[in-house]
Formats: C-alpha cells, structure tokens, sequence
C-alpha cells in the first residue's frame, strides 16, 4: 500500500509539474507558436480556396400512372412497369445511358472534333471522362414509392457547377422518354415471346391431336371418355342374336305344330272317332317378358352410353349390365316353349287342308333357314367386334397418355393466350399515350454553393495544420535551446556551489524598449495576425458557404486594387 | 530541525572563536555589520588622486584606510550606467542578491584577507563586467575595505564604460610601461573602491604580458595594497587570458547566463578551468528572469 501511495503520489505531481512545464514553455515561446500558428493557418486557408470542389444540384420528377389506365389494367400485367420502376436508379446512373444523353446533347462542346463535327477519339474520351464522373456524381432517392406512383431525386454532383443543371435536365428528360421506350420494349419482348409459345403449343396440341384421332379411327372404342360404336354395335348384334334365337324357336315350334297338324289331318281322315284333347306346345310367355325386358336394358344402355356419355364405371351402366346378366341368366332358364290342353279347334285350323299345312311347313322352314343364316352372321359380326374391343382396350394407355399430353398443351396454350390478351391491351394504351405519367416536380436550382468540402472541416483542418506546425516549431525551438533553465541544472551540471542567482537588471532603455514593445508593436503584430487569420478563414469559409458573397468580395478587391493601379 | 540548530550553533562558536583568536579579516567583520545596514561610503567624486604609490614601478602605497565615522553620510550621486544596481539602486532585490553574493564570498575568502578574484565566463555577453562592477560596489559598501576592480578583458574592456571613467590609462598601458599603476587606477564617489580600466592600448599581446614577471609583481603588489581585488577577464571560449589571470588570482567566479549560453560550452570551460588547476570558487546565475528558474522543481515534495 505503501508502495501504490508512493506512485500515486508521484504520478500527480508529474502531471503537476508537466502542465507547468507547458505552460512555461508556452508563455516563453509564445511567438514560435503565434508566428507559425497565423502564418501556416492562413497560408493553408489561402491554399484551401483552390481545393477542388464538388458542386450539386437536384430535381424531382414523379411518374404514376395514368388512371384510366390502371383502372383497365388492374394487376393483369405489371410486369414491364415494376421491371422499369427497379431498374430506374440503375438505368439512371448507367455510364451508357449517360453516354447516349450526353450523344445526343453532343456534348461536351469543348471537346476535340474532326472537320465534319464527328468526335476525334481524344473528343471521344473527353466524352467517355464526363459520361463516368456524371454517372458516379448522380444519386437518386426515392421520395415516395408506390406501385402506381413514384417521386424520386435526381442528384448530380460534379467539378464545375456551370453545366450541372443543364445536363440534369438532359438526363431528366431523356430518362422520362427511355422510361418509356424501355416499358414499351419490355412489353413487346413479352408479347412476342407469348405469342411464339403459344404457336408452339398450337403446332403440338395440331400434332398429338392427329395422332390421337389416328389412334381413335384405328382402335374404336380406345377412348374411355368417349362414345364407344362397338358396344353399341355389339349390343345391337346380342340382341339381333337373342331375337333370331327366338324367332327360331317360334318357327320351331310353329313346325313342330304344323307337323303335329298334319299329322292329326291325316290321322281324323282315317279315324273320325273323337279322342280325348290333346296337350299341345305354346310359347312361354315369361320368355317374352324376359326378351323384351332385355331389350329395354340395351336401349337403356345404349342411351346412357352414347347420349348422356356415361363411362362402364358410371353406378347406372353397372346396374344396368348387372340387370341384364342376371336377366340373361333366368332367359337361360326359362323355357321358350310350354305344353297346354288343345282348345277346341277352330273351325279354320281343323278345316284347313293338308295341303296348306304343307305350304305353311315349307314357308316356315325357309324362314328358318334364313333366321339361321342370319344368326350365323350376327354371330360371326359379333366375335369380330369382341376381337376389336379387346385391341382397342390393349391401346388405350398409350391413347391416355396422348390425350394427356394434349390436355395439358391445351392447357399452356389457354395460359399462354391468356396473358397475350393483357400486354396487347397494355400494348394498345401505351400506343395511344395512356400508360405512364411523367412529371417535373421541382426544377434543378443554382450550383453555386459547393457541396464539398465542408466548410467547417476545411477550417478545422487549417487551423489544425497551424496548430500542429507551431506546436512543431515550439517543441523543435524548446529541444533545441540547450541553455541551463533553473538554477539546479546549473549545480547539477557543473557540479559547482551556486554564489548567487542575480535576477535581469532591467535598465530603463531596456524597460522604455519593452514598453514600447508591448504597447505598441505587440498589439499591431497580434492585429495584423488576427486580421490575417480572420480574413484568409473567412475566404475559406465564404468561399464554401457563401459563394456569392465570396465572388463580390473578390470583385471588391480587385476593383480597388485595380483603383491604387491606377493612380499609381 | 536538530541538525539545522546544530549547525548554527557550530556556525556561531566558530564565528566566536575567530573574533577572539584575530582569524580572518577585521574588514570582514566590519562587512558583516555593514551588511547590517552601516553604509561605508566616502563621499568622494571619481577622478584621479594621489594613492600614494612610490613610484612608478613600485608598488602603490596605499594610505591607511579612513577612521570610521560614526555618522551616516548619504551615498553621494554617481552616474553610472544603469546596469550598476548596487549604485544607483541601493535597495533593490538586484542589489540585495549581489550583497548576498558578496557575503558568500567573504565568509570563503582567503584566511590572509588578500583575496583576489577573477570573474569570467564560457561566452561574451553574459553579464562579467557587470558581475564584476556590481560586486565591486558591493564589496565597497563594507568598511575600510578597500575593493579594487581590474578590467583585464583589453580587447573589450567595458568597466570604465560601466563606471563612466575613463578608459585611459588602464591596465594594458600599464603591462606596456606607457603608465604607472597609481596613475592608472582610478578613485571613485564611493571611497573604498578604485578602478583599473583596460585602456585602450590594444596593439600588445595581453598573454604575453600577462604571463611575465611584471604581471605577477603587479598583481602581487594589488593584492597588498588592496583587501578585495576583483578581476573582469575575457570569456573562456574566446581568449586564454583567463587561464593566465585565473593563475594570478585567488580563485575564479564563474558567470552563467541563465536561458542563454549553452550549456555544453559552460561545461567546457568549466572543465578547460578546472583541468588547468585554477580554483573555482562558484558559480553566480545572472538573468534569472524566468519565473521557477531560482527555485528548481524537486521531486521529493518542495517546489
């Protein structure tokens, strides 16, 4: 503890005596720090008056959109407008964009030309110099962004002040019409680009679709979604079948009762005593129930097949397939033909003759036979159509996959055409001027007062290399004096016993010199400092701040130093 | 504290022990007491007057020094240059510091009372001749010592400029044998100092001069006749007269121009003086005009 006091102790009085010591030094050499500190401050305030400067100016433009437009539009097709609205800070500060602006204002007008007026390649990168500081010296902020209106400024910094606003009037106009002419590009690109997809898908959707035709021409029946013509063909033919089947039977037993007849002719001329009646065959009449309930199930499906377009899996199909197999089998069970007790004969039938039960035999014969022939035919017609159905199943997932593909080329197509329809509106208002509003809110003002450097920092730094040189100049003068200060260096250097420290004997010349010298020449040395370092820092500062006020100064001055020319 | 009481009882018995036992100058003891405020002057205009030497070549013989008076005479008007404070300004802090000065070279002085004292310094302008003259009418002020300032700096003598006298004869007439010593040393308004100017011969060689016999009988003969005897000399880096005058003297004082002369050529000659055997009594700092240089900063607690 002892010990931290002890450093305690001596760290304060060092501090002590080294501001001390600065404070000697200081008053002891004041004018090694007056004289330099005012001679370099206003030397580097002087210089700073032909440091480069950074002038700038700004305007505000808006653009929205025009209403009618944006009510027609709604949010169809933004696309080429937001695209536009990002890339404008970009597209403004682009080199090339300045560039073409700086083309077509052929500027810079003192830039190297051959003898026709077209730029010599020094002209060309005199060009090419401004068209990058222009680009690096603009800034823009947006002021206000929405989709449907945007106030931005538009900032150009540059070296000389005399063309800025000139040159952000070009480029404000020539960014509002390349706005334009960019949205309209954009929007055409799009419009041709749809439209050749959409060709494309037509060309596909043209090829698939004729395949598919092929394929449905090829294979009927292949497309489930579709009207089948085989199974209506096919359940035309099963029912033609079941009706030949029972006409045959009908003619069979038409035969057989002929023949029964004919037999009984022949048997009542030999015997005319009366017997008892005899059974005789007739046809069921649940068969025919059963036949044309059949029927109506197949006119039923046929209907529901080909009219309302109903597929095999639909509940109504199924139930109607399910009705007529259960149908099909109790036909199967049911017999045609069933045995009842011979009314009393007609008087026609029993007075028939023999020989027109022969003619009627013989007649229904051919009629059999041709029923038979018929039947053969049905029969032959309809394994022909089985055989055919069962190719056309085989195809049809191939078949699917096609109609797939096109569906969904039919689908990209509808898409396809319908963002056409919006860009050509677009496309249309934009010819006709109604899309996009440009509008100049505020004008480029003077460039008068540069931007840069600050006034401030500029004087902070002048007087700060006043400062550093004085304070330089005191240290050096201070290293360098090598003379003993107090009397202790005295006996410590010599290492001699001190007689007396006799104090300066200030005789009255001496004294009247130092009056003199602090009465007068002292003030006027510290007026004319302070005058000097007042003036040069308030060039610095007019010169930045108030340029005007500085320009007016100089004309003062030059016209009265123009006056003590003249008169002497 | 008990050191420090020791020491002034030491001080005072040995103080005691000289003035009974006859040790050491009466003048001293008169110096003392004027230092108390007894003003020794004679009210005599500067000039030339008899200082009853023999002759030329002989040694002055110096008329006994006058009877004390018991009545305070006012210090008659000299006017020397201003730079002379113990003159014109007897009551200054200047001239407070030279007396101070004065009594510190009296309690060192030589045990016969014939000292004489060479003032020099590493570099012109740093204050010798006005040491020299200052201490001088310092030494002057003590009763019946007679004080006697010698201008050996012939190249550019100023104590007669100081004392506004004449430069001529002075000194270097005198080595050159174109004056007397007694005609050379002039009186002045105060009574008990005399001056011997440089003159203005300055065609002679003063080393030369200096280290012959004469010089040395003419010293030897200064120191008799005179109680205090105090020599200006050219600076140390300019001229080798100091080496020369320092070995004729009793002792050297040493004249530091404070916040001027570099220190390195103080130290040089302080070295060249001391390697040539010649007694440095001390060192006086002149100009201490700067605020902290007479009391210098210590470390260990006083300012």
């Amino acid at each position: 503890m002892q010990h931290h006091h002890h450093i305690d102790e001596f760290s304060v009085t060092d501090v002590r005596h080294t501001l001390q010591e600065m404070g000697r030094v200081l008053m002891a050499r004041k004018w090694f720090f007056l004289f330099p500190f005012c001679i370099v401050s206003s030397i580097a305030c002087i210089c700073s008056l032909y440091a480069p400067r950074q002038y700038s100016a700004s305007t505000v433009i808006k653009r929205e959109h025009d209403p009618v437009f944006a009510s027609l539009r709604r949010k169809n097709w933004n696309k080429a407008y937001d695209d536009v609205r990002a890339r404008m800070s970009a597209d403004l500060t682009d080199p090339a964009f300045v560039r073409k602006v700086l083309d077509r204002a052929n500027l810079p007008v003192g830039a190297e030309r051959f003898g026709d007026g077209t730029m010599s390649p020094g002209g060309d990168a005199t060009r090419n110099s401004l068209a990058m500081q222009i680009a690096s010296g603009l800034s823009v902020k947006m002021l206000e962004a929405s989709e449907s209106r945007d106030v931005m400024r538009i900032t150009l910094t540059l070296a000389d002040h005399s063309r800025i606003p000139e040159i952000l009037k070009l480029l404000r106009e020539s960014y509002m019409e390349h706005a334009r002419v960019e949205t309209i590009a954009v929007m055409e690109n799009v419009h041709q680009f749809l439209k050749a997809e959409a060709s494309r898908c037509e060309a596909d959707i043209a090829r698939i679709g004729g395949r598919v035709r092929e394929m449905e021409a090829k294979y009927p029946g292949v497309d489930p979604l579709a009207i089948d013509p085989l199974a209506a063909e096919r359940t035309a033919l099963i029912v033609e079948r079941i009706d030949l089947r029972r006409r045959l039977d009908d003619l069979t037993a038409r035969r057989s009762q002929l023949e029964g007849r004919m037999v009984a002719a022949r048997g009542s001329a030999e015997s005319e005593s009366a017997q008892a009646p005899r059974m005789i065959e007739e046809p069921n009449p649940r068969y025919a129930e059963l036949l044309n309930e059949l029927k109506g199930l197949e006119e039923k499906l046929i209907a529901c097949r080909t009219r309302k377009g109903m597929t095999e899996a639909h509940p109504e199909v199924r139930a109607a397939r399910a009705m007529m197999e259960e149908r099909g089998l109790e036909l199967a069970q049911t017999q045609r033909l069933i045995l009842t007790p011979e009314k009393s004969a007609s008087g026609a039938d029993s007075q028939k003759s023999l020989g027109e039960l022969e003619r009627e035999l013989a007649e229904t014969l051919e009629n059999a036979a041709l029923l038979k022939s018929r039947s053969e035919a049905v029969e032959t017609r309809l394994a022909e159509v089985e055989a055919l159905r069962i190719l056309s199943v085989e195809q049809r997932t191939p078949f699917m996959e096609l109609s797939e593909q096109k569906r969904r080329l039919e689908a990209g197509l509808a898409d396809w055409r319908g963002e056409i329809a919006p860009i050509e509106n677009a496309l249309y208002l934009e010819g006709s001027g109604r899309s996009i509003h440009f509008a100049t809110v505020e004008e480029p003002g003077s460039a008068m007062k540069p931007v840069s450097p600050d006034a401030l920092l500029v004087l902070a730094i002048c007087f700060g290399i006043g400062l550093g040189t004085a304070v330089l100049t005191v240290v050096t003068v201070e290293l360098c004096d090598r003379s003993y200060r107090t009397v202790k260096q005295v006996t410590t250097s010599l290492g001699l016993p001190l007689i007396e420290s006799i104090d300066e004997i200030v005789t009255p010349l001496a004294f009247r010199r130092r009056l003199v010298r602090g009465m007068l020449v002292t003030p006027i040395l510290g007026f004319i400092f302070v005058v000097m370092v007042s003036l040069s820092g308030l060039m610095a500062y007019y010169s930045l701040e108030r340029p005007e006020d500085y320009a007016r100064m100089r004309g003062r001055a030059t016209h009265v130093s123009e006056l003590f020319a003249r008169q002497g | 504290m008990g050191r420090i009481a020791e020491a002034l009882r030491k001080a005072q018995t040995e103080k005691a022990g000289r003035s009974t036992l006859g040790i050491g100058p009466a003048w001293a003891q008169a110096g003392l007491a004027a230092e108390a405020g007894e003003p020794g002057l004679d009210a005599h205009r500067p000039g030339r007057r008899s200082m009853g030497f023999k002759s030329e070549r002989s040694a002055p013989v110096i008329d006994p020094p006058d009877q004390a008076s018991d009545v305070h005479m006012p210090p008659p008007f000299w006017d020397v240059h201003p730079t002379i404070m113990t003159v014109r300004e007897r009551s200054s802090p200047i001239t407070e510091q030279y007396r101070a000065a004065r009594t510190w070279l009296l309690r060192r002085s030589a045990p016969s009372g014939k000292n004489c004292v060479a003032v020099t310094s590493s570099v012109a302008r740093e204050g010798k001749s006005v040491t020299t003259a200052n201490l001088a009418a310092i030494m002057a002020e003590v009763r019946h010592m007679k004080v006697l300032a010698i201008d050996c700096d012939i190249r550019q003598g100023s104590l007669a400029r100081l004392f506004r006298i004449s430069n001529e004869p002075g000194i270097s007439e005198v080595m050159a044998g174109r004056a007397t010593l007694a005609s050379a040393i002039q009186t002045t308004p105060l009574g008990n100092l005399f001056v011997l100017p440089a003159g203005e011969c300055h065609d002679i060689n003063s080393t030369e001069l200096l280290n012959s016999t004469a010089a040395s009988t003419m010293f030897a003969q200064i120191r008799d006749r005179f109680d205090y005897v105090l020599v200006d000399t050219p600076p140390v880096q300019c001229l080798s007269d100091v080496g020369v005058i320092g070995a004729l003297c009793t002792g050297l004082i040493l004249v530091v121009r404070m916040n001027k002369t570099p220190a390195h050529l103080v130290r040089q000659s302080a070295h060249w003086l001391q390697a040539n055997n010649l007694n440095i009594l001390g060192c006086i700092a002149a100009d201490c005009s700067a605020r902290g240089a007479r009391y210098e900063y210590d470390v260990n607690g006083g300012d």
